[in-house]
């Protein structure tokens, strides 16, 4: 196990922001941290990477307590992390990677400035990078040292789509190179393509754990609806988010998806009848709305 | 594995020496300001007293070569020539040694009770070159003695003419106010410093991705250890630069016979223990502000603290003794500053220095235990000001 939290509690100036929250991350998995703004996602990262104590309740990591060791066997890329605008994008890397312990490793931070299109920029100030290569920097910072373990917070912000899918791909490869990677975002659709496991918290309490495909199934299923005319109503639906000539129903748990489509023929013009289980995004809603 | 606070210190310090605006502040503009002071101070009449039109001046020559003038007057021994001065009949007078052409050596003893305390050595040196030139045949010996005619001992004698330990009485009141003034000076320069890098540190929000690399502890201990170097530097080049103009200058023998060695080693400790204390103070108000403006705002308190010294100066140095003095040498923020500056005026006890030590040691110990927990919260804290409410919660952190 990568990573083993149990009853973690920590609470600020008397409001509980986490309430006995137990997880584990396995290892080579990448795992999702998921809940809307202001759920207690970046308390639980700080008190993974003891920048924070908790009130009570235990962090292991690796299958031991945190340690200076350890420390240099995690890599971090915050969402609001910044970088010395005046510093030298090789002096930068060079600097974090020194309290990480690496030491001699100027070929590898070339090599990562290489693979992220960043070498024309090696000898230049950060404030002439774009905010997007900024974000490649803070990427290569969290990953030279070959941490163990990756926490990433919202990681993809700020990127291009070729970008993105480049540290979409080095991720994948940390990945099959043994890597955990905790992966914290809004970005749903992201992390139903690459997490195994999610955990979403809400008001710093924990109301989704576990596999992903076996959540999502539990939440049932939609119909996607691409139409002309006017819906009918229907018997099984839960609800219906009708955009006009799009639709989304919502199904109930013994709904027949075949007297669904039974009803919708004749009665409109359809072009696209698609079941599938519902997104991340919709559960998120649903469970952020229930919640409230 | 390097020390990670010897990593933050070497990078915060490379990062302000490298900078255009340090290199000018240290260097360029104190020597800018020197060159018009050298020049003036170049024409200006020795700070040196010399002979006055009716004063007299003994001496007692082992070498037998010089001749008695009117101003200079020859004595047999040593015992007359005390009495003369006691009696006010000389100003002062001095021995040339028996070795003299060999090591240049005489001692000069004059009265306590001058403002300046001091003798007028250039006085003598003229009387010495008058008398060697007298030789006519100048040999290589007297050639090099006309160059360097005397290296003076200088004694002064207490009203019974009994030997009294001479100190400059002008430079017994400049070097006090003149090393508390540096003293202040380089601590909040260093404080200063700090300050601007953690508020550097807050507006590129580096915090939490150096707090995930290194402890709060280990990233205070780099900063105020970073900075600190940066200020000692920085105030050592202008001490350097400072000596250099001074002992080139008139102004010298206004520090004659000033003893400084333990001085400067008391004054380093006192800047070391005295910018730990302020650096820690300054790094909470630093870490909960958004601003350098808030941060000097907040500071306000610390920095007035500093200037105690400098407020009571002429009331400290009339009265060294006075409870006021005593009860700054004990307060830590004024301590550093007026300790020094009583030490160089009368003799402190060893216990009022070991105490004003030891307090400034707890203080420190304290400061650091509350600027570790504010320090690592406030640097999570990003365009915003911790309110009073929340620094209280960031104390009650584990």
């Amino acid at each position: 196990m990568a990573l083993k939290v149990e009853n973690l509690t920590k609470s600020f100036d008397s409001k509980n922001v986490l309430n006995d929250i137990s997880f584990s991350v396995k290892k080579d998995e990448v795992f999702s941290l998921l809940g809307p703004n202001g759920a207690g996602k970046t308390t639980m990262i700080r008190l993974i990477l003891d920048i924070l104590k908790p009130d009570s309740g235990e962090i292991k990591l690796f299958g031991e307590n945190f340690s200076e060791e350890i420390k240099g066997r995690i890599g971090y890329l915050p969402e609001e992390g910044g970088l010395y605008k005046k510093t030298k994008v090789f002096d930068c890397i060079k600097y974090f990677a020194s309290l990480k312990g690496m030491e001699n490793i100027d070929s590898k931070i070339d090599y990562w400035l290489k693979k992220m299109n960043l070498q024309d920029y090696k000898a230049k100030n950060i404030q002439e990078l774009s905010k997007g290569m900024q974000r490649q920097l803070q990427f290569i910072i969290s990953i030279i040292h070959n941490p163990d373990i990756l926490i990433l917070d919202e990681p993809f912000y700020g990127l291009d789509p070729l970008n993105k899918k480049l540290i979409k791909d080095i991720l994948l490869e940390l990945k099959n190179k043994g890597t955990t990677i905790i992966l914290s975002t809004h970005q749903m659709d992201e992390v139903e393509r690459m997490c195994g496991r999610i955990l979403m918290i809400n008001k710093g309490k924990k109301v989704l754990y576990g596999n992903l495909n076996e959540i999502k199934s539990k939440y049932g299923f939609s119909i996607i609806v691409e139409y002309e005319g006017r819906l009918p109503k229907f018997e099984g639906i839960k609800k219906v988010n009708d955009y006009g000539n799009y639709a989304e129903l919502i199904l109930e748990r013994k709904a027949n998806t075949q007297n669904i489509l039974k009803t919708l023929v004749g009665k409109v013009e359809l072009k696209k009848f698609e079941v599938k289980t519902r997104s991340l995004n919709e559960i998120f809603i649903e469970v952020v709305k229930n919640e409230k | 594995m390097k020390n990670k606070s010897l990593i933050i210190a070497k990078y915060e310090f490379l990062k302000i020496v490298k900078r255009w605006g340090f290199l000018f502040s240290t260097i360029l503009l104190p020597l800018l300001m020197m060159l018009p002071l050298m020049f003036t101070m170049h024409y200006l009449p020795p700070l040196i007293p010399q002979i006055a039109a009716n004063e007299k001046i003994g001496f007692m020559d082992y070498s037998d070569f010089l001749e008695p003038t009117q101003e200079f007057i020859g004595y047999m021994d040593i015992q007359s020539a005390k009495q003369a001065l006691i009696n006010d009949d000389i100003s002062s007078f001095f021995v040339v040694q028996h070795d003299y052409f060999n090591t240049s050596k005489i001692t000069i003893y004059s009265k306590d009770g001058s403002f300046f305390g001091s003798t007028p050595t250039k006085t003598i040196e003229g009387f010495l070159m008058k008398n060697l030139l007298r030789y006519g045949n100048v040999n290589d010996v007297i050639a090099e003695k006309i160059e360097n005619p005397i290296v003076a001992e200088k004694i002064t004698l207490d009203k019974q003419g009994n030997i009294k330990e001479e100190k400059s009485k002008a430079g017994g009141f400049l070097l006090p106010y003149a090393l508390t003034f540096l003293l202040i000076l380089s601590i909040m320069i260093s404080s200063g410093y700090l300050m601007q890098g953690i508020i550097e540190e807050k507006e590129s929000k580096t915090g939490e991705l150096l707090l995930s690399s290194i402890s709060a502890d280990q990233l205070l201990k780099g900063k105020i250890l970073g900075y600190g170097s940066v200020g000692l530097l920085q105030i050592g080049i202008w001490i350097l630069l400072g000596l250099i103009m001074i002992f080139n200058s008139p102004l010298a023998g206004l520090f004659v016979g000033i003893e400084i060695s333990s001085v400067f080693a008391l004054a380093i400790l006192y800047f070391i223990l005295g910018y730990f204390l302020f650096a820690t103070s300054i790094a909470c108000t630093a870490s909960i502000s958004s601003s350098i403006r808030e941060a000097q705002q907040t500071s306000i308190i610390f920095t007035m603290f500093a200037t105690i010294p400098m407020v009571f100066a002429q009331f400290i140095m009339m009265n060294p003794n006075s409870m006021v003095a005593k009860i700054f040498t004990y307060f830590p923020y004024s301590s550093p500053f007026i300790t020094m500056m009583r030490l160089l005026l009368v003799e402190i006890s060893f216990y009022e220095i070991v105490l004003s030590i030891v307090i400034l040691i707890i203080s420190i110990g304290v400061m650091t235990k509350l600027s570790g927990k504010i320090f690592r919260m406030g640097m999570l804290m990003y365009g915003k000001r911790a309110s009073l409410r929340e620094v209280v919660g960031f104390l009650k952190e584990k």
